[in-house]
C-alpha cells in the first residue's frame, strides 16, 4: 500500500510533487559496496580455508557431533555442531567457542516451530583426514584440513559447505582505544583480525593494512550514521550444489524463478525494505525475506535453510564441480564429462552460522522437510481464498455500501471488502474516522449479512499522541523500540511522528494481541479481519526507509540482529489477537507485507506495491512461485497493479491471472482512477465477472489444495518440475505452473496476445506430452488445463459469496488418463473455525454431489430416458476433451 | 520570523510543510467532535425532500407480515415457482408418446415434465430451473409483482441462499435460515430467511414516489418559464430547464469542508483556514437526455491532484421537489460527484 515518496510529498504539499519519479530511487538503498560487511565477505577469493578441524576436540553422541574449528591464521577457535535430524535433514551450526557475550539466535518456537527432532548419526569411517557419518541413506563427510563438509545422497555429492573456503566469522572483540585516524598501530586483537584478512585475501596484499577493513566500528550511509557498538560481527560461508544447474528460492526479489548468477550484479539481498516502485529482474531487497534455497536436477532436489534474521546477501555462481575431490573422498563421480555446480555464498551481518541441509530427494520431500522446521501454511478460512475487493481507500460507509451493492447488481461475487489507512482517525490504528465511519458495526454487519467479511489495516507504527490510548498504553508499559541512546525511538510514517512497539518481546506481542479483543478494538466485530502493512518496518525518514541498525530491542538485541523478523512478529501477534478474541475458535486471516521464514503459519503475503503494467503482471508468476517454494503458499499480487491506471485489456488479463493465483485481491493506489470490476466496459466486465466466478467454482479445489499444503508443506502454486522432476525443459519455466498436480495454468501476460504456446509435460498422458502446443486465447479465454487422470471438485452454483455456497452441491470433473482412470480427493470442514476446533474431520453436511463430468470417455453411453430418470441425481455427462481438460 | 528568512530556503520549506501538517492534524482531531451525521444539510429539510433513486431502500417494518407460503403457491396463475405470469404458458406440459414433457425454451430439448424445478439443471439454456439455483443462467421472478412496474427478477443463484431478495420473500421458499454465524439483525440490514413480506411498504413507497414525480413535473413548468426569454437555451438542458439553477448558488456542508455549488458557473470547496479550491469552473453536459442529466464542471484547481489531473465535478440532477444538494462525494482524488435534487429533472 505504501507510497513513501508520494506520501511525503503529500505532506509537503505541492513543493515536492514535481520530483516524483517513475521508478525505484536506487539512491535510497545500499549497494553491496555501501555495506561494510557485504564488501568484506564479497572480496574474499575462493581458495583453501584457513579453518581446520581440531580432531582432539571431537565429541560424538548418538545424533550429534561437536568439534572445534581453528583459524590457523588467527588462532581464533569456533565450535561446530552437526546434528542429524529426522527426515533426511542435517543441521550445521558454527558459533564462537568463547564469545565475549552470547551471539543472537532466533528463539526456538518462533521461526522453528520447535526443537527439531534428532535422528541418529552413524560413524561409518573415522580416518586421519576426515570422518564419515551416515544419516539414513546419506553420507556426511567432514574433512579436517581444510575444513569442509560434503553431503552425499546415494552415490551423488549434493551439498558441500565451505568447499570454496569462504567461511568468515567475525568474532566479538573489544573496541580498540581511540587512535589517530590515519595510522592505527596494531593492538593484539586488531592485528589478529588483520592476519585473518591477509589469509583470506592471499592474492590481494597490495592494500595498506589499515584500509582493509572499512566500516568495522562505524559506518555512514548518506546522512545516517551507524555507530556499531558491537563492532564487526558478521558471519559467512559458501554452500555448493555439485551436479546442479538451477537454484531457486530466497524471496523476496522481483526476479525470475530460476535464480541468476550474480557475477555481474550485486548479490541477492535479504533485508526487509519498503521499496517504492520497485524495479524488475534485479537482486535488490524487497519487503520480506525467506533464506531458503533449493537446488534441483533430474535426480534430486536438495536445499538449505539459513537460520539467520540479520541482513543477508547471497552470491550465486555457476561453475563445474571438483571431481578430483569427490573421487578422493568417496570414490564418486566417474566419467569424463564435466559436472555442473552451483556455488552460493551466504553472509549475514550478525548472529551465527546455522544451516539446515535438507536432502530430499524429491521436491515434495524437501517441502515436507522444510515444513517440519518452520511449519506449513495454516488452512485459510474459505472466504480468504475467494475474491477480495480493496482500494486505498473506500472513503466512508456509503462508499462501502455502494461498492457492495454494485457488485451484487452486476452479479459479481466477492467475499471481502477492505479499508486502507484513511478509515482511521488520523492514522491511529484501532480507531475509526468518526465522520466517515460513524457506525462501523452496522457497516460490517451490512456485508456480513450476505456472508461477507471486512478487513481493516493495522500497521505497527503508533502515532505519538498522548491522547491516543494505544500509544500511551505502550509507552507507559515501556514497550516501545528504543533508539541507540536508549530513548523511545521516533520516526516518521503515515501519522507523522511515530513510535514502534517492540514486537521482538513476547510480552509486547501478547499486549498487541489483546488489542483485538472486541472490548478494546471499538467498532470491530467477528467479521472483521486484519491487514498488517509497513511492517518491515517502513520509517520514512530512516536509513533505507527503515529502522536505524542500532535500534535497541528486547533482550539486548539490536535491530541489526533481528531486522528481518520484525514484520514476522507483527503478523504473528496479530494472528494471535484474532485467536484470542474468539477463544481460539476463529481461524485467523491476516495479510502481511513483510515476512520471514515461518510467516506462512500466520496468514497471507502479498507482493507489495507493484505497478499497473504488463511487466508487473508477468513477474507476478515467478514471484509467487518463488514464495510458494519458500513455504509462503498463500500469496498473491495486487490485481490491476497498485500504482498507475491499467488499461482495460491489462486489467482483464490481470483478473484472469489473479483468479488462478492463491491470494486473489484487487487493490489500487489513492491517486488511481476507480477500477472496481463493474466500472469496466461491458465486454471486459463480463470477462472479469466470468473469471471471478470461475474462481468461485474452483473453491473446493483450492480449499483441498491448501489442506494438502497444510498437512505436508507442499506448494499450492507449483513449478512444473515439482510434479515432473525429471523433465529438464521445465526447470526454468516460470510463465506456466501447476495448481497441485491437477491444473496447468498459463496466464496471458502479453499485451494484444490472442494465443500462447503451452508446454504440456509428462509422457504417458492422454495428450501428446512433453511438447509445446499453440493454444488460442482470445480476451475471454484463460489457458487452464486439467491433467488426464485427475479429478477436480468444483461447485458450479456461484452465489454472491462463498459462505452462501456452503450447502450447495459439488460437481466432479473427471479427466481420464490413457488407461481410462482418474483419481482425486477433496477436503471439507467447518469453513471458518480453527482447525483445533474440528480435529477429527467428522461432521455432517448438506452438500451432495450433483454431477460427474467425465472427460476423455471414448463414447457417449446410450441411456434411455427411463434409465436417465433413475440415475438423474447422478447424471453422467461424457464429453470429448475440451480446452479446459 | 526575520531569522528564519535568513536561513537556507530548505528551512522555509520545512516550516511551510510543518504548518500544513499541523493544520492537517488539527482537522483530523476536530473530526472527533462530529460524531453525528457527516452531512449537515443547509437547506430546509422536509418530508418532500425525497429524491427518486433508491426506491426499495427504506420500508417500514410495521407493514411487514409473515409470508403465507401456501397462499403464494396457490397463485391465480398455475405455473412453477420463479416463472413470470406472462411466461406461464411456456411452462405447460407437452405430451410426447403419452408422457408429460417440458420443452427447454431455447434449445427445444425435451425433458420429463417432472424435471422442472427439481434442483438439477437439464436445459443448457437454464430454462428448466426457474425456481431453484441449479442452472447457471437462470432467472427467478418474484411471486408478488407490483402492478404497473417493471417485473422484479433475480439471478436464480439468489434462490434459497438465506437472503430475502423479493419483497414477498418468495425467493427463500425453503425458509431455511443462514447458519448462526451469518445471522445479523439491525436497522437497514438486508433481511435473512425466514422472510417477512414487506411488499405493501414497497408499494406505498413507490406510490409516494409517483406522487412526488407528478408534483415535480408540475413545478417544472416554472423552470421552463424562467428560461423562455434566454438565448442559447440548450446550454441549460432541454428547453433551458436548468437555467433557473444557474441563477443561484447552493451551500453544502460535509465536515470539515464547506462547498459552494453554483451550477453552470463554479464549484468551490472551502476548508478554513486553508485555501479555497475550485472543484470545477467550465460547464459541459455529459448527458442530457433519457431522463439522465449529468453536468460536468471541468478545469478546477490542479494543486495536490495526481499528476496531469485537475479537479472536476459531476453534477447529477435527480427528480425532487426542492432544489438542493443531496450528496457530494470524492470517490477518487480530485473528482467530485454531486447529487442535486430539483423539479427540473422530473
Amino acid at each position: 500500500m505504501a507510497a513513501t515518496t508520494i506520501r511525503l510529498s503529500y505532506y509537503l504539499c505541492c513543493l515536492l510533487l514535481i520530483v516524483q519519479v517513475h521508478s525505484v530511487n536506487r539512491d535510497n538503498f545500499k549497494t553491496c559496496d555501501q555495506s561494510g560487511f557485504c564488501k568484506r565477505h564479497r572480496s574474499m577469493q575462493p581458495g583453501n580455508s584457513p579453518y581446520i578441524v581440531l580432531m582432539d576436540s571431537l565429541k560424538i553422541s548418538s545424533s550429534q557431533i561437536s568439534v572445534q574449528l581453528l583459524n590457523t591464521k588467527t588462532n581464533v577457535r569456533l565450535v561446530l555442531d552437526l546434528y542429524g535430524l529426522q527426515g533426511n535433514t542435517a543441521r550445521v551450526k558454527i558459533n564462537e567457542l568463547e564469545p565475549l557475550k552470547p551471539r543472537y539466535e532466533i528463539p526456538v518456537g518462533d521461526v522453528l516451530i520447535g526443537e527439531p527432532k534428532q535422528q541418529d548419526l552413524k560413524v561409518l569411517d573415522k580416518g586421519a583426514g576426515s570422518i564419515t557419518l551416515g544419516l539414513e541413506d546419506n553420507k556426511i563427510v567432514v574433512s579436517y584440513s581444510p575444513f569442509r563438509i560434503d553431503f552425499i545422497a546415494g552415490e551423488e555429492p549434493v551439498v558441500s559447505i565451505n568447499a570454496q573456503g569462504l567461511l568468515k566469522f567475525e568474532h566479538f572483540r573489544k573496541k580498540p582505544e581511540a587512535q589517530p585516524e590515519e595510522q592505527a598501530p596494531a593492538n593484539p586483537i586488531e592485528g589478529e583480525e588483520k592476519k585473518e584478512e591477509e589469509g583470506e585475501k592471499k592474492e590481494e596484499e597490495k592494500k595498506p593494512d589499515n584500509e582493509e577493513e572499512p566500516g568495522l566500528w562505524e559506518e555512514t550511509y548518506k546522512s545516517f550514521h551507524d555507530p556499531k557498538p558491537n563492532g564487526p560481527a558478521s558471519v559467512g560461508i559458501d554452500v555448493s550444489f555439485p551436479g546442479f544447474e538451477n537454484v531457486y528460492g530466497i524471496p523476496e526479489h522481483a526476479e525470475s524463478m530460476a535464480l541468476k548468477t550474480t557475477k555481474d550484479t550485486d548479490p541477492y539481498r535479504l533485508f526487509n525494505l519498503d521499496v517504492f516502485e520497485y524495479e524488475l529482474y534485479n537482486p535488490m531487497a524487497l519487503y520480506g525475506s525467506v533464506p531458503v534455497m533449493w537446488a534441483h536436477n533430474e535426480k534430486s532436489t536438495v536445499g538449505i535453510y539459513w537460520n539467520n534474521a540479520a541482513e543477508t546477501w547471497i552470491d550465486i555462481r555457476s561453475t563445474t564441480a571438483d571431481k578430483n575431490f569427490f573421487s578422493k573422498i568417496a570414490d564418486l563421480v566417474k566419467g569424463n564429462t564435466e559436472m555442473a555446480q552451483m556455488d552460493t555464498h551466504w553472509f549475514s551481518e550478525s548472529g551465527v552460522v546455522d544451516i539446515f541441509v535438507m536432502l530430499g530427494p524429491r521436491p515434495k520431500d524437501v517441502f515436507k522437510q522444510y515444513a517440519a522446521l518452520t511449519g506449513s501454511t495454516e488452512l485459510p478460512p474459505l472466504f480468504a481464498i475467494a475474491y477480495h475487493q480493496c482500494r486505498w481507500n473506500y472513503n466512508d460507509q456509503d462508499d462501502v455500501k455502494n461498492v457492495d451493492a454494485n457488485m451484487d447488481s452486476f452479479d459479481i461475487p466477492y467475499d471481502v471488502i477492505w479499508l486502507d489507512i484513511e478509515h482511521t482517525n488520523g492514522k491511529r490504528y484501532f480507531t475509526w474516522d468518526a465522520h466517515k465511519f460513524p457506525s462501523s458495526k452496522d457497516m460490517i454487519n451490512g456485508v456480513a449479512v450476505k456472508g461477507r467479511k471486512m478487513v481493516t489495516i493495522v500497521d505497527p507504527h503508533l502515532k505519538r499522541d498522548d491522547n491516543y490510548n494505544v500509544y500511551t498504553d505502550a509507552k507507559n508499559r515501556d514497550m516501545m523500540v528504543k533508539g541507540g541512546g536508549g530513548e523511545e525511538y521516533e520516526g516518521w510514517c503515515w501519522p507523522g511522528s511515530s513510535s514502534w512497539p517492540d514486537f521482538i518481546n513476547p510480552e509486547v506481542r501478547n499486549w498487541w494481541a489483546s488489542k483485538f479483543q472486541y472490548s478494546e478494538y471499538g467498532g470491530s466485530t467477528p467479521d472483521l479481519y486484519i491487514w498488517n502493512d509497513m511492517n518491515e518496518p517502513s520509517v520514512f525518514n530512516g536509513p533505507e526507509i527503515t529502522f536505524h541498525k542500532d535500534v535497541q530491542h528486547y533482550g539486548g538485541t539490536e535491530n541489526r540482529d533481528v531486522h528481518n523478523l520484525y514484520g514476522f512478529y507483527v503478523q504473528k501477534a496479530t494472528a494471535e489477537g484474532i485467536l484470542m478474541r474468539s477463544n481460539n475458535e476463529q481461524r485467523p486471516f491476516v495479510l502481511t507485507r513483510a515476512f520471514f521464514a515461518g510467516s506462512q503459519r500466520f496468514g497471507a503475503v502479498w507482493t507489495g506495491d507493484n505497478m499497473g503494467e504488463w511487466s508487473h503482471l508477468k513477474v507476478s508468476n515467478p514471484m509467487l512461485l518463488t514464495l510458494n517454494l519458500a513455504g509462503i503458499t498463500f500469496s498473491g499480487a495486487d490485481v490491476g497493479g497498485f500504482f498507475r491506471n491499467p488499461d482495460h485489456e491489462l486489467q482483464t488479463r490481470w483478473y484472469q491471472a489473479g483468479s488462478f493465483q492463491p491470494f486473489f485481491r484487487a487493490h489500487a493506489h489513492i491517486d488511481t482512477k476507480r477500477r472496481e470490476p463493474f466500472l469496466l466496459p461491458e465486454e471486459n466486465m463480463k470477462i472479469v465477472r466470468e473469471a471471478i466466478r470461475k474462481r468461485y467454482t474452483y473453491l473446493p479445489f483450492w480449499y483441498t489444495l491448501f489442506y494438502h499444503g497444510f498437512r505436508s508443506g507442499e506448494t499450492v502454486m507449483s513449478p512444473l518440475w515439482v510434479t515432473y522432476p525429471e523433465d529438464k525443459s521445465t526447470f526454468e519455466m516460470d510463465d506456466e505452473y501447476l495448481l497441485g498436480s491437477s491444473l496447468l495454468v498459463k496466464p496471458i501476460t502479453e499485451q494484444g496476445s490472442v494465443g500462447t504456446s503451452v508446454y504440456f509435460p509428462g509422457k504417458d498422458e492422454s495428450y501428446a506430452g512433453s511438447q509445446n502446443t499453440y493454444v488460442n486465447a482470445p480476451l475471454d479465454k484463460i489457458p487452464v488445463f486439467q491433467r488426464g487422470g485427475s479429478i477436480v471438485p468444483r461447485k458450479m452454483r456461484v452465489r454472491r459469496s462463498s459462505s452462501l455456497m456452503a450447502s450447495d452441491p459439488f460437481t466432479l470433473i473427471i479427466c481420464l488418463d490413457k488407461q481410462g482412470e482418474a483419481s482425486g480427493d477433496f477436503f471439507k470442514n467447518n469453513i471458518l473455525q480453527s482447525s483445533n476446533a474440528d480435529p477429527s474431520g467428522k461432521g455432517s453436511t448438506k452438500e451432495w454431489v450433483e454431477k460427474l463430468i467425465i472427460v476423455g470417455y471414448p463414447k457417449l453411453p446410450q441411456v434411455s430416458i427411463s434409465q436417465l430418470m433413475a440415475i438423474h441425481s447422478l447424471y453422467i455427462t461424457a464429453m470429448i476433451v475440451t480446452a479446459e481438460c | 520570523m526575520q531569522k528564519i528568512w535568513k536561513r537556507p530556503r530548505v528551512l522555509v520549506l520545512i516550516v511551510i510543510a510543518a504548518v500544513i501538517f499541523l493544520t492537517f492534524q488539527f482537522f483530523s482531531l476536530e473530526a472527533l467532535f462530529h460524531t453525528q451525521n457527516k452531512a449537515v444539510q443547509v437547506s430546509h429539510l422536509n418530508n418532500e425532500d425525497r429524491v427518486l433513486e433508491n426506491v426499495i431502500e427504506n420500508f417500514n417494518d410495521e407493514d411487514s407480515v409473515p409470508i403465507e407460503l401456501e397462499k403464494s403457491n396457490n397463485n391465480k396463475v398455475d405455473k412453477p415457482i420463479g416463472v413470470h405470469d406472462d411466461d406461464a404458458h411456456l411452462y405447460k406440459a407437452v405430451h410426447v408418446k403419452k408422457k408429460e414433457m417440458f420443452r427447454c425454451l431455447e434449445t427445444k430439448k425435451l425433458i420429463p415434465f417432472s424435471w422442472l424445478n427439481d434442483n438439477y439443471c437439464d436445459c443448457e439454456d437454464s430454462s428448466d430451473e426457474p425456481g431453484t439455483a441449479a442452472c447457471p443462467r437462470g432467472r427467478f421472478y418474484c411471486t408478488s409483482q407490483l402492478p404497473n412496474q417493471k417485473a422484479v427478477s433475480l439471478p436464480s443463484s439468489r434462490v434459497n441462499d438465506g437472503i430475502c431478495d423479493c419483497c414477498d420473500g418468495s425467493d427463500e421458499w425453503s425458509g431455511e435460515a443462514p447458519p448462526q454465524w451469518m445471522r445479523h439483525k439491525g436497522k437497514n440490514l438486508v433481511q435473512q430467511a425466514p422472510c417477512q413480506n414487506h411488499c405493501n411498504a414497497i408499494a406505498k413507497l413507490s406510490k409516494e414516489n409517483e406522487q412526488i414525480r407528478k408534483m415535480g413535473q408540475r413545478l417544472k413548468k416554472v423552470y421552463l418559464q424562467a428560461a423562455q426569454t434566454i438565448r442559447d437555451k440548450e446550454r441549460y438542458g432541454p428547453n433551458g430547464v436548468f437555467y433557473k439553477l444557474s441563477q443561484k448558488c447552493f451551500l453544502y456542508k460535509s465536515s470539515p469542508y464547506e462547498y459552494n455549488i453554483c451550477p453552470f458557473h463554479s464549484v468551490k470547496q472551502e476548508h478554513f483556514p486553508s485555501e479555497r479550491w475550485f472543484l470545477g469552473r467550465k460547464a459541459v453536459w455529459k448527458q442530457k437526455s433519457h431522463g439522465q442529466f449529468l453536468l460536468q464542471m471541468l478545469e478546477g484547481d490542479a494543486a495536490n491532484c495526481p499528476i496531469g489531473k485537475s479537479r472536476q465535478s459531476m453534477i447529477l440532477f435527480l427528480c425532487g421537489i426542492n432544489d438542493r444538494v443531496v450528496d457530494l462525494r470524492e470517490d477518487e482524488k480530485c473528482e467530485y460527484i454531486i447529487k442535486f435534487a430539483t423539479p427540473a429533472a422530473c
